[in-house]
């Protein structure tokens, strides 16, 4: 199955747009030291970052360094609890699905790190070994406007790809298998897919040269609003509930994933207004979906969620496909399997609430 | 694993890299650029 001629050209046309959203935050320090006539670089200082931060985040460095080592993994599993007591998950955590939400949430754990640090710690020094913290002159504001759009861009790129170019689309097929939302699902995604996240290796790349400070409190701040979008708890709900809260709504639905925006991307339909698993595509900024008109906004939830053309495949087969081959007859991941279920169509503009 | 599925695992992670390369070189060429442009 080809790529549809309309999705190419928008795809050109949105990586072109991408080469000015990535020039950004270089553009703002240019004129940031412009104007002030500062040269960090020509007087280097440890540690600049930690010096040219907020007062207030040395307060917070260390909260932000427990969420990032075991406070995100205990967050998910309380809310995953409260989920369940809830009921949340309406009778469809089946065996097949609980045991495909479990290996995606621990092997991860224990198989990525180990990928990340012979990556940080031996390649980049044995390929850039001159380059280390090269850039540590760069001001707390201007690594934190760099590293938010370059890890979170970078996502939205990886995460459409997978959607719109059909050879693609298996490697990123289990995350949106699952029946419904929540934290049982939040991890649940093919490994392939997983180890080869391409921001992983960018924002580690952009640590080594300097960066890891701001890094600390982007990447902490983008799991914990992208874990809560996956949540069957709409935190979103009241915003659009009570009138006074509705302007706060209309700027926080449009610059970061909700429930409602997220939800609507793990939709099993887009037949009701609502759903739109062909776009939505935005981790921690929904601004990207703004932008490339990839966006529906309604306010609203779906009342189902997953593929239509799911056979519950064998863990090992969703979880390590094409490794590993379903045996289920006209499954995706099976060897004589299609490529894609449904065709892949354009994504609708943009919609306003 | 069938040659098809090499086929497919090889050009999924060239997309990968390239999806890693494009960013890291404007940013990184860009933040190698501001010493030159900004000459005090």
């Amino acid at each position: 199955m080809a790529l549809d001629q309309s999705a190419a050209k928008k795809i050109t046309r949105d990586a072109l747009i991408s080469v000015i959203l990535y020039a950004l935050p270089v553009i703002a320090l240019v004129v940031w030291f412009t104007y002030t006539g500062e040269t960090p670089w020509k007087n280097p200082v440890k540690d600049y970052a930690h010096v040219s931060a907020p007062a207030f985040l040395t307060f917070l460095e260390p909260v932000f360094k427990n969420l990032k080592s075991w406070g995100f993994i205990a967050l998910a599993l309380g809310l995953g609890v409260l989920e369940f007591a809830l009921g949340l998950y309406d009778n469809k955590w089946t065996p097949t699905e609980r045991k495909i939400d479990i290996v995606c949430f621990l092997a991860p754990k224990f198989l990525v790190p180990p990928v990340v640090a012979y990556f940080s710690l031996t390649l980049l020094p044995t390929l850039l070994p001159s380059y280390a913290n090269v850039f540590s002159w760069v001001p707390f504001w201007g690594g934190f406007f760099l590293i938010a759009v370059a890890d979170d861009l970078t996502q939205y790129w990886y995460h459409r790809l997978h959607h719109q170019i059909p050879f693609m689309w298996r490697f990123h097929r289990t995350h949106h298998s699952a029946p419904y939302m929540g934290m049982a699902m939040a991890s649940r995604q093919n490994f392939i897919y997983t180890i080869f996240f391409s921001q992983t290796y960018l924002t580690a790349t952009l640590i080594y040269l300097g960066l890891g400070y701001p890094a600390l409190f982007v990447t902490a701040i983008k799991s914990l609003i992208t874990m809560t979008a996956h949540s069957s708890i709409a935190w979103d709900k009241p915003f659009y509930k009570y009138r006074i809260l509705h302007p706060i709504a209309w700027v926080l639905e449009r610059l970061i994933s909700t429930p409602a925006t997220h939800h609507a991307h793990h939709a099993d339909s887009a037949d009701d207004g609502i759903g739109n698993y062909k776009g939505n595509f935005g981790n921690m900024f929904f601004l990207w979906d703004v932008i490339f008109g990839t966006g529906l906004i309604t306010r609203q939830y779906p009342t189902s969620y997953g593929i239509k053309f799911y056979k519950e495949e064998e863990w090992y087969a969703q979880f390590l496909w094409p490794l590993f081959k379903s045996k289920k007859e006209g499954s995706e991941l099976s060897a004589d399997g299609p490529e894609v279920g449904d065709e892949v169509e354009a994504t609708p503009e943009l919609i306003n609430a | 694993m069938a040659t098809q599925d090499v086929k497919i695992l090889a050009k999924k992670i060239g997309v990968s890299i390239l999806v890693y390369a494009i960013p890291l070189a404007i940013l990184g060429g860009g933040l190698s650029l501001i010493k030159l442009l900004i000459i005090k």
